[in-house]
């Protein structure tokens, strides 16, 4: 903002000056054949360009800040010197006892069990000495004087300026700044960029799921342009555990926006793997739709309205590389100290609902100018009733991450072995101990050995889903964030 | 088709399964168990409990398993005379349950505060206990239409249920701390 202001602000009073001086040249000056308005605002232009090029945002930070520097404030006197103190011995200190784990050695103490409290025993706290910096510091003020003349103070700051103004080598410091900025005008496009990445908002990241099935929540024409949009942000925020669906395509389409949401935004679930902003998801998709995008990415990608997103993440991409190099050539640390990995960047996944699918994951990759993206699609069954729509959550988790769930690394058994064996649902079933039969559940992870419990409708609202869905997420979690990136 | 299988084998099993299908009259049932008992014979029961679970399931440093403790808690039970047992059985469970929940209900860095600063470690994961599922009362007490009366049975499952849709807490372990808080005496204040 400062930077665009900056720039106008430049552009404007250069143009006007500009103008001003042609006009007084008057019968004198070559003149050319446009009109006077237009000419003006084709200086406006070039030196908006020019600003462009000689401001970034560091530079319009510190120009908006130059006042704020040290000069000569009238204000600010230096503190009259303390009188020298008297020699005082030190108060003593209140010793310090080490509280974590120290509550019954020092009970014991004091009834007589032990002698000796170890690494318990009261420590002195030490004072801390002034180093010989922070002293000198303290002795030497530049500023004015309590009874310092106010034209003494004055030629002092300037004789002091003007000392170190005769350190300074003119035409070194011009060839540096001339060679500073041939540097900067040979990543005109890059510098340019920024501020255009900045403006637009363009996108950090971009990832895109394909899936068959029709879009679950269609807006009508009407809605489109009466009733504003609910930000996946929000929709994402408080997700609650939805187990009864209806069947039908739409249910599916649901099912799946649900289970993707709590794979990858719900924040009750944990730190969400990603800004729901930068996923898309391509409802009414083709069966072969990634078949296509490996054959045919950019052809593919500007049909289904994914280039504009992927384009300007490699644009991004592309800038914050150029940016570096700049960085390096004018000496300076660059902003990020690595960059992620492009493939990171962007990602393809189809996921087709089809009643031949066989729930394998296929792998291919697309090739888009000088980069290489992942793409991904399985051919999956999927039904919303009871145990089967776990199969979603399953699904999703692995062609979005590639990993396949295997339910929590260990878990105990009845005989407090480890074993990785879910716990059998029928335990959890009985005349006697309801509570305690039921807490049998909590081994008993329905992601990886079906769930019986869900098609029991008895059992379906007591049954600890929400525990096993955590660990799912938490695993999908931890694989997906290594694989992805974002600028 | 393994998960078709399964599912078809334990249809059955939980088809005849008469007290997941009565909850509510299960929780009734609880609460009658517990608030007929005097402190002193609830404070006993629970020692027993947690010493059975503790013996029989070799759980001195970790969770025992749920089955286990199940088994333990029915021995105990067993031995008592015929007209009590079933009163047993019931208390027993909240007790039981309340154990198993114990390390999710105080996480680990209050049980080592606790054992730092308290001298008596059991008094103060009872305490802790205590104003963990005070809070969980008060959300109850809060939910639109609950009532003390007739219906609190059915209000506390449905209370639960919902909570366990929303957070990583159960239902059992949730009906445990609920029905273990307000079927509590004045004095002496304690969790099991």
């Amino acid at each position: 903002m400062q930077t665009c202001l900056l720039i106008g602000v430049f552009a404007s009073v250069s143009a006007v000056l500009l103008v001003q001086l042609w006009r007084g040249r008057g019968a004198t000056a070559v003149r050319l054949a446009i009109p006077a308005g237009l000419r003006t605002a084709l200086f406006v232009v070039v030196f908006a360009g020019v600003g462009l090029v000689a401001f970034d945002n560091r530079r319009a930070g510190l120009f908006m800040h130059l006042a704020e520097g040290p000069g000569l404030s009238l204000s600010t006197y230096c503190k009259p010197p303390r009188a020298a103190e008297p020699e005082v011995a030190p108060a003593p200190v209140a010793p310090v006892i080490k509280a974590r784990g120290c509550g019954l050695i020092l009970r014991a103490y004091r009834l007589g069990y032990t002698k000796d409290l170890g690494s318990c025993a009261p420590k002195r706290a030490v004072a801390p000495k002034r180093t010989p910096k922070q002293q000198k510091t303290a002795e030497i003020c530049q500023d004015r004087q309590p009874d310092e003349p106010l034209f003494h103070y004055a030629w002092r700051v300037l004789a002091d300026r003007a000392g170190k103004a005769a350190d300074i080598d003119p035409v070194g410091l011009a060839r540096s700044n001339l060679h500073e900025f041939q540097t900067r005008l040979g990543y005109v496009t890059s510098l340019a960029a920024v501020q255009t990445h900045a403006i637009t908002s363009s996108p950090h990241a971009t990832h895109h799921l394909w899936i068959n099935l029709p879009a679950p929540h269609p807006r009508s024409l009407l809605d489109r342009y009466l009733v504003p949009q609910v930000h996946c942000s929000n929709r994402y925020v408080a997700m609650v555990t939805k187990v009864r669906w209806a069947s039908g395509d739409k249910a599916k389409s649901a099912l799946l926006e649900h289970a993707l949401g709590r794979l990858l935004f719900d924040r009750s679930l944990g730190e969400a793997a990603g800004y729901c902003g930068e996923f898309t998801i391509h409802w009414g998709a083709a069966a072969d739709a990634c078949d296509k995008l490996a054959a045919d990415p950019v052809r593919f990608l500007r049909s289904s309205g994914a280039y504009d997103s992927v384009h300007a993440v490699f644009e991004r991409y592309t800038t914050a590389t150029d940016l570096r190099q700049l960085a390096r050539k004018l000496g300076d640390r660059p902003a990020r100290r690595r960059l992620p990995d492009p493939r990171t960047l962007v990602s393809f996944q189809c996921l087709i609902v089809d009643s031949a699918g066989n729930g394998k994951m296929k792998a291919a990759e697309a090739q888009i100018g000088n980069y290489t993206v992942d793409v991904r699609q399985m051919h999956t069954t999927l039904d919303t009733r009871g145990a089967h729509q776990l199969a979603a959550y399953k699904a999703l988790a692995l062609v979005l991450s590639g990993v396949a769930y295997n339910g929590p690394v260990i878990q105990q058994d009845a005989a407090g072995k480890l074993t990785r064996r879910p716990a059998p649902v029928a335990d959890a079933i009985g005349d006697d101990f309801l509570l305690t039969r039921l807490d049998v559940l909590r081994r008993s992870d329905p992601f990886v050995a079906g769930a019986p419990a869900l098609a029991e409708p008895r059992l379906l609202d007591v049954y600890p889903f929400h525990y096993h869905l955590f660990n799912l997420v938490t695993a999908f979690r931890r694989a997906y964030v290594r694989q992805r990136g974002r600028l | 088709m393994r998960l078709a299988i399964a599912i078809a084998v334990l249809i059955p099993v939980a088809a005849g399964a008469a007290p997941v299908e009565h909850r509510d009259r299960y929780i009734g049932d609880v609460l009658g168990a517990l608030r007929s008992m005097t402190p002193a014979a609830r404070r006993d029961l629970a020692r027993d409990v947690r010493i059975a679970a503790r013996k029989q399931c070799r759980a001195d440093s970790t969770t025992p398993d749920a089955m286990c403790v199940v088994a333990a808690v029915r021995k105990l039970c067993a031995a008592r005379p015929e007209a009590a047992r079933r009163s047993c059985a019931l208390s027993a469970d909240v007790i039981a349950i309340n154990f198993l929940a114990e390390k999710e209900w105080v996480e680990r860095k209050t049980r080592v505060r606790i054992m730092n600063t308290s001298d008596d470690f059991q008094a103060g994961m009872r305490a802790e206990l205590r104003a963990r599922y005070a809070g969980l009362v008060a959300e109850l007490s809060m939910m639109r239409g609950f009532s003390t009366g007739a219906t609190m049975a059915g209000d506390i499952d449905r209370f639960c249920v919902a909570r366990a849709r929303r957070r990583v807490l159960t239902w059992s372990r949730c009906v445990g701390a609920i029905v273990w808080y307000i079927t509590e005496p004045a004095s002496p204040k304690e969790a099991p």
